[in-house]
């Protein structure tokens, strides 16, 4: 049903598609994948009149099609449901669905009752249970999601293109989704679907395309591909084992956490962490585990909460104090609340250590910033190699090794990563969790909440479960041997 | 223009951090009448010029604070200042010119002090308030590059939550933003009452728009995070540069103010226009 040949594009002199190749049938699923940079974006971009191609042949339904906007693409027959959810969250489900394309009423009023009845028709279509008369914004992330698919298939879609739809829901919501998607190909519906999470690929795919470089490598049936070919394919080398070694000798207690309660959202939490050790904090999306980390640090104001650190207890009033102590939290929402985005890279590293780089009257001295951020840009193999860069220009791989680099910058005691990985590409991956690994061998502890299971797994020396705003289990995993299967055990209700 | 250069520093400060101050203009009255009335009572002028600073402050603190901790929109809150300064102003002056001859004569000479210059047999003058302002563009300019206290005001602005967990007390560095504007405001409303022998509850009207146009106009950001006293000082030259057009032109002068409107009308749809490219 799409057939594009030979799709080249090039972004001030950058060519960042070369000549690719790609198709998708009616009732597949098509999954993209690459790097970060590997020019998925772009193509999707190109396919749904976002971008425009610079040369090429694109043929979908049977023409020759050359979208200048997206609006042309959609009525088309694409629709796009992008990572970052369009939603307007203070109205109905309905309206959201029928944005700008609202049912009227002979009067020129809103069709309330003709929407509603509308929308669930849709979600039947799609066997999902929604109530198209609730607000948007007071729905979960995953139905959220599931919204906006139901909005694509009103448009009467016929191919519909899924960015990383899965990176902020759960294992049940991905499977409600995954469920759809299920439902979408056997009504012969072509999906394209973009995500950084392997393991989903081989679940949800029956084709897999790989990019590398703006290049075509390879587009195969699932059947005939394993992880490690896909991974080989994506980076252009063995990767080898995926995860850092473990720690060698785990040491005495650094930090303690006793009776941590938050209102709503957590209930009385009690953990430790000891240098040199990783511990992981795994639970489903809301269960609470973000929540705690930012009632610890008090960036949510925290209903109860002793700490100690090294033994000695210490209050944490904001996270101004919980810095000073040598606590780092680094948020999951990177682009809102981890970085200045329209700042340089040196900047941005400098941004919790301000005053190391001034002298005693606090002016700073911006070339003992700029060498240091050199140092942060080798060592964490930054692009580009270039302090002075604005971050907002960098992928999303190299912004997270920049927030992971001004945290590295306090010199921490206690190092809490939010979702060190989400959106980022496998070669990133594993630079950052080998640095995660090197810095607890430093001495330091170092918490590590994340949805991907395998990361969890794979990283931690002990892992807790949350669930319910509680912790539901405590996993020693020192040799690596807790699995997945034992963590959502845990995880969801009884 | 020495004037509007010198609230448009203050003005640029507070967009930095995502703030906007309109009341500038009112603070600048209250705080001159403030000054007047007790040099016309005989208090000694030193002791006169703090209670301007004082109250001047005090305003400053009540807007950052309302914004801060009340987490009410700024625009709301500095129209609310507004109107209050500007009240009380008139209230306690009942709307009359405030002069104070018994102050030293001092007082009010160095508010319309001019440096003379003799160029090719001609004489110019080159006022001192006019150099206080250069002056204070190039100090403030140079803090805001590299000293950090004043380099937080970025980073505040560029994105709150970031700047909280990166460690930095968000609520002083915004509330030290308003009170930077307040002083400012009081130096302005301190030259004005000097270069003009008397405290009135009529200065400083639409001194808010035409800081504002100029910060803007200078690169300052609505959204925060970006704004540069070199580029506002370029505003003010700007403003006065078309002002003084309708003039030599024979033009209306009060095609002035709405001169003023329109370029503050085009500089934010300019920066609308950034903002959303940027955020792309």
């Amino acid at each position: 049903m799409l057939n594009a040949k030979g799709v080249s594009k090039s972004f001030f002199g950058n060519k960042v598609l070369d000549s690719v190749n790609f198709d998708v049938r009616p009732g597949e699923v098509h999954a993209l994948v690459g790097e970060n940079g590997a020019g998925k974006s772009t193509l999707i971009n190109i396919i749904a009149g976002i971008h425009r191609r610079d040369s090429g042949k694109i043929v979908f339904d049977g023409k020759e099609v050359d979208f200048a906007h997206p609006l042309q693409a959609m009525e088309a027959g694409i629709s796009v449901v992008h990572q970052e959810l369009s939603l307007v969250p203070s109205t109905t489900v309905a309206e959201n669905i029928f944005l700008r394309r609202e049912k009227r009423n002979g009067v020129g009023l809103n069709d309330w009752r003709g929407m509603n009845r509308a929308a669930t028709d849709v979600f039947r279509r799609i066997s999902i249970d929604i109530d198209p008369n609730a607000l948007a914004g007071s729905l979960s992330v995953g139905m959220q999601q599931l919204v906006e698919v139901a909005k694509a298939i009103a448009l009467d879609a016929k191919l519909i293109i899924m960015e990383e739809p899965t990176s902020s829901l759960s294992e049940k919501d991905t499977a409600e989704l995954f469920k759809v998607i299920r439902d979408l190909r056997q009504q012969g519906l072509g999906i394209i679907f973009v995500s950084h999470k392997l393991s989903e690929l081989f679940t949800i795919a029956d084709r897999i395309t790989v990019l590398r470089d703006g290049r075509h490598i390879a587009t195969e049936g699932v059947g005939s591909l394993t992880r490690e070919s896909l991974i080989r394919m994506m980076v252009g080398r063995n990767l080898g084992n995926l995860y850092p070694p473990r720690a060698a000798a785990i040491g005495d207690v650094v930090f303690k956490c006793e009776n941590l309660s938050c209102f709503g959202a957590v209930r009385d939490v009690n953990f430790e962490v000891r240098r040199r050790e990783i511990v992981g904090l795994a639970g489903l999306v809301g269960s609470g585990r973000t929540e705690a980390m930012r009632a610890l640090v008090n960036a949510d104001k925290r209903a109860s909460g002793s700490f100690w650190l090294d033994g000695q207890p210490v209050r944490i009033e904001d996270p101004e104090d919980a810095l000073a102590y040598g606590i780092v939290y680094l948020s999951e929402d990177r682009k809102g609340s981890g970085l200045f985005l329209s700042y340089s890279i040196a900047e941005n590293i400098g941004a919790s250590t301000f005053d190391r780089y001034a002298d005693r009257f606090g002016f700073l001295r911006p070339s003992a910033l700029r060498t240091r951020a050199k140092e942060f840009i080798k060592r964490m193999d930054i692009r580009p190699p270039d302090e002075s860069a604005r971050v907002i220009n960098l992928s999303g791989g190299n912004q997270q090794k920049v927030l992971i680099s001004k945290a590295l910058d306090v010199n921490p005691k206690v190092l809490i990563v939010d979702e060190p990985t989400r959106g980022v590409d496998v070669g990133a991956k594993a630079l950052i969790h080998a640095q995660i690994r090197d810095l607890a061998q430093s001495g330091i502890g170092v918490i590590v909440v994340s949805s991907e299971m395998p990361e969890v797994v794979g990283l931690s020396d002990r892992i807790l479960v949350f669930r319910n705003g509680a912790i539901s289990a405590e996993l020693d995993n020192q040799n690596g041997e807790v699995t997945q299967e034992t963590i959502m055990t845990h995880a969801v209700y009884q | 223009m020495s004037y509007d250069l010198l609230v448009a520093i203050g003005m640029t400060i507070v967009l930095i951090v995502r703030g906007i101050d309109l009341s500038v203009g009112s603070v600048m009255a209250l705080s001159s009448v403030t000054m007047a009335l007790l040099m016309r009572g005989d208090v000694p002028v030193l002791l006169a010029l703090a209670a301007g600073l004082i109250v001047a402050l005090f305003c400053g603190l009540v807007n950052g604070l309302l914004v801060v901790k009340g987490g009410i929109l700024p625009f709301l809150v500095t129209l609310g200042m507004m109107s209050v300064a500007r009240g009380l102003a008139t209230v306690v002056t009942t709307g009359q010119y405030i002069s104070f001859p018994s102050a030293p004569p001092w007082f009010s000479q160095f508010g319309r002090f001019e440096f003379r210059i003799e160029i090719g047999g001609t004489s110019y003058g080159l006022p001192l308030i006019l150099l206080i302002g250069l002056a204070f563009v190039a100090i403030t300019s140079l803090l805001l590059a590299y000293w950090t206290p004043f380099r937080s005001f970025f980073f505040v602005g560029e994105s709150p939550e970031a700047a909280r967990l990166s460690g930095m007390n968000v609520d002083r560095i915004m509330i030290t933003a308003y009170l930077l504007s307040a002083l400012f405001v009081w130096f302005t409303a301190l030259l004005l009452t000097s270069a003009n022998k008397i405290g009135y509850a009529n200065y400083g009207i639409g001194a808010e728009l035409r800081a504002l146009a100029a910060a803007v106009v200078g690169g300052a950001s609505l959204a925060g995070g970006a704004g540069s006293i070199f580029g506002a000082f370029l505003g003010v030259l700007m403003l006065a540069l078309i002002g003084n057009g309708f003039v030599m032109l024979n033009g209306n002068p009060n095609w002035q103010q709405a001169s003023v409107g329109v370029v503050l009308i085009a500089a934010v749809g300019i920066d609308a226009l950034r903002t959303y490219r940027d955020r792309r």
